[in-house]
């Protein structure tokens, strides 16, 4: 008997706005994701070499380090060079969005989140 | 099995009016060959009847379902809405610490209304006048005290009733562009403002679902903010 096993996507949040973190958790709550968070960009680099998600959500401007810098951290390392992250910001500004794309972003979402927006784009980014 | 569509609906009613035509084409004689045409075209109504009964149920299976997209659309539009008045008000009084519920009030400005620019003030002193206790994206900060009924955000004080700009910022008493100006309250008695100056570029104008999230912190807000003040009172006195 074969049994199937079905394991769950692991989001990692990355966003020093508690109130951001939660909205996030509250819409992803939906689907069948687990959620892991970081406070900023320093610890979402750390979280993201330890956890190994499936897909990022980074905020940009953050202490420490901001997105688009945790974002090229990334992009260096091996471990981290192919997972999907997207840009999750109020920064929406062209000269913004330009950045996070030269960065190595795989999408870009302006705050105030749209639930719909976030959960096309996360199953997008997932394959799913 | 090939499913029945409008096109084969049309091309059965068709079918069945150009035996008509035959039959009636038919010279005198031919009594056989139109008793086959009967025999076909009895066989054919019911299918045609038919045909036209299930292409008006389709017509209104697809207007139910189009009724039930719009449903919802609108339940998820509303669900994201709850999210958001939840998350504020879990963000609003899950602390007593001042500190904290200011930088909640800062958050949820900025990531759940798309504003940056914004300033609490709270009615402080005898004669009350409106103190800026939170400023955020705007310099240089606001360190003067508002005296109610001047300029909008003292007007708002003295009416009690919230301003929102019909359309761009409105440039205030100072020439602060003010995009929406909020009173806080406790137990209907105005304690204070919220004013957003400027929205973020790409927000551009405050919808429906954000003036309803306003008044939602109008009272919370206010009341968070009040806690906060009776705490440490609390914590002065013992």
């Amino acid at each position: 008997m074969t049994i199937k096993r079905t394991m769950n996507k692991k989001i990692l949040l990355v966003d020093h706005s508690q109130t951001s973190l939660f909205l996030e958790r509250m819409i992803l709550r939906q689907g069948p994701y687990d959620l892991v968070t970081a406070a900023d960009g320093e610890e979402g680099v750390r979280e993201a070499l330890a956890q190994r998600p499936d897909l990022i959500l980074m905020d940009v401007v953050m202490p420490r380090m901001n997105g688009f810098q945790a974002l090229r951290e990334l992009r260096a390392r091996p471990e981290t060079r192919q997972t999907p992250v997207i840009l999750v910001t109020t920064r929406g500004e062209p000269a913004n969005v330009e950045e996070g794309w030269e960065s190595g972003c795989s999408d870009y979402l302006t705050k105030p989140i749209d639930p719909e927006e976030l959960l096309t784009k996360v199953k997008s980014c997932l394959g799913a | 099995m090939k499913r029945a569509t409008l096109d084969d609906t049309l091309a059965l009613a068709e079918a069945l009016e150009r035996i008509d035509r035959l039959s009636a084409e038919l010279p005198a004689g031919r009594d056989p060959l139109r008793g086959e045409l009967q025999a076909l075209r009895d066989r054919l109504v019911p299918h045609v009847e038919s045909a036209a009964v299930l292409h008006g149920e389709l017509a209104s299976r697809e207007l139910e379902l189009k009724r039930l997209e719009e449903a919802l659309a609108e339940a998820r539009r509303r669900g994201a809405e709850t999210a958001s008045h939840y998350v504020a008000m879990h963000r609003l009084h899950g602390t007593l610490d001042r500190g904290q519920v200011l930088l909640a009030l800062e958050e949820i400005v900025a990531s759940l209304l798309g504003c940056e620019e914004m300033a609490v003030f709270e009615l402080i002193g005898t004669p009350p006048v409106l103190m800026p206790v939170l400023t955020a994206g705007i310099a240089p900060s606001i360190r003067d005290a508002i005296r109610p009924g001047v300029g909008m955000i003292g007007q708002v004080v003295v009416s009690g009733v919230a301003w929102i700009a019909e359309g761009e910022a409105w440039p205030d008493h100072d020439g602060r562009p003010l995009t929406a100006c909020v009173p806080l309250k406790v137990d209907g008695a105005v304690t204070g403002v919220l004013a957003l100056y400027r929205l973020l570029e790409h927000k551009g104008r405050l919808l429906p679902a954000d003036l309803e999230l306003l008044d939602i912190l109008g009272t919370h807000a206010g009341t968070a903010l009040c806690a906060t003040r009776l705490r440490m009172r609390t914590a002065w006195s013992s």
